[in-house]
């Protein structure tokens, strides 16, 4: 099962700082995300990714074993991210 | 009248207007033209309403937005009306319910909630030598990111309005007015700079969320601009009605600046602390 965007233009991301913030365009909402959220919003919207390919790709990008810990915590900020709609399972 | 990029064309026979208006407007460009943004009435109901005591209706483009209110609150009443109708209309800005000042070139927003202060530091950082650009609107353009200037009276509330009053002998305070949903309001007249110079756009360097609270220490602390954007969201009024347009235009705006959260009782304290926030880094001296 492959993960991508719910939006791929690209315009509704902003990194600020260490932060980003997203504009859900199905919603209106806009959400504050931590830097790991943003950075999977950014992974995803170059190519859909399932779980596993995107976690190696981080702990590649940070220099991060893949310990079952930091997979954990990629897993968990994706099912947030899906939760508000920001991504959804690629066709 | 001209107030900034607006043309407010205004039809009254209540004594308290025309008081109010040449008291505090007498510095604002009058046209002769026929157009105006907004044709503005504030009258006595004609209906039934004129029995039930004396109240006074306000009116834009035949719509009345807000119910009858006391005779006596006439002049608040016309100010409050007019900020409406440009809150409503006025969709070329993200417009945030904030007060904006400009000194040596670069803006600061004061976004926060009524009850905060906001008004306050405003008038006291005018009267400090701030060119006011609004007290109640502050208008982003869209097109470029600037502040647009509504330099319009400050809105004063309750104590502030002694507090500002002990500040100075020469500013012009309209009649505080009791009793209104926000309590005793008086309006401040804008500096003669601040409404001569309402035509030059100016770049925001600072966001800050000013509270006053009673025996506070002055304190300063750095709000990320991730979070500021949300705040400001938060305070906007037409953010949700401009879409991904206002979605750009917010995070353009908190990109350049540095955002703070302003706790104060003091307000010399404060005053200080504004004048030496330092300036974004992407901003030269």
């Amino acid at each position: 099962m492959k993960w991508q965007t719910s939006v791929s233009s690209g315009q509704h991301l902003r990194q600020l700082g260490d932060q980003y913030v997203a504009y859900n365009l199905n919603s209106g909402s806009t959400h504050l995300l931590g830097f790991v959220a943003g950075q999977i919003l950014v992974q995803l919207e170059s190519s859909p990714m399932d779980t596993d390919s995107l976690t190696s790709k981080l702990a590649a990008e940070w220099e991060q074993n893949q310990h079952p810990e930091f997979s954990r915590g990629v897993e968990s900020v994706l099912v947030e991210l899906h939760a508000l709609d920001l991504i959804r399972v690629s066709d | 009248m001209q107030t900034g990029s607006f043309v407010m064309k205004i039809k009254s026979s209540i004594p308290a207007i025309a008081k109010g208006l040449g008291l505090l407007y007498g510095d604002y460009p009058v046209l002769n033209d026929e157009f105006a943004d907004f044709h503005i009435t504030v009258e006595q109901p004609r209906n039934w309403r004129r029995y039930i005591g004396s109240q006074v209706v306000f009116q834009s483009e035949g719509v009345s937005p807000f119910n009858p209110l006391p005779y006596s609150q006439a002049f608040p009443m016309l100010e409050w009306g007019m900020n409406w109708c440009i809150s409503s209309s006025a969709h070329s800005y993200l417009i945030i319910h904030a007060a904006v000042l400009e000194k040596n070139g670069l803006a600061i927003i004061l976004a926060a909630p009524p009850g905060s202060g906001k008004s306050t530091l405003c008038a006291a950082l005018m009267l400090a030598g701030w060119r006011l650009l609004s007290d109640e609107l502050t208008l982003i353009r869209l097109q470029d990111g600037l502040v647009e200037p509504l330099p319009r009276p400050v809105s004063l509330k309750n104590a502030s309005i002694g507090v500002i009053s002990a500040l100075t002998s020469n500013a012009q305070f309209s009649p505080a007015v009791r009793d209104t949903v926000k309590g005793t309001v008086a309006h401040m007249k804008p500096t003669l700079d601040s409404v001569q110079r309402a035509n030059v756009p100016v770049q925001a360097a600072w966001i800050c969320f000013p509270k006053y609270r009673a025996r506070s220490e002055t304190r300063v602390e750095l709000v990320s601009q991730a979070t500021a954007a949300l705040r400001v969201a938060e305070n906007c009024f037409n953010y949700g009605l401009l879409g991904l347009t206002g979605f750009h235009a917010l995070t353009k705006l908190v990109q350049q600046c540095n955002c703070y959260d302003i706790e104060y009782s003091d307000m010399g304290e404060a005053l200080i602390a504004v004048e030496q926030l330092p300036r974004p880094e992407n901003i030269s001296e």
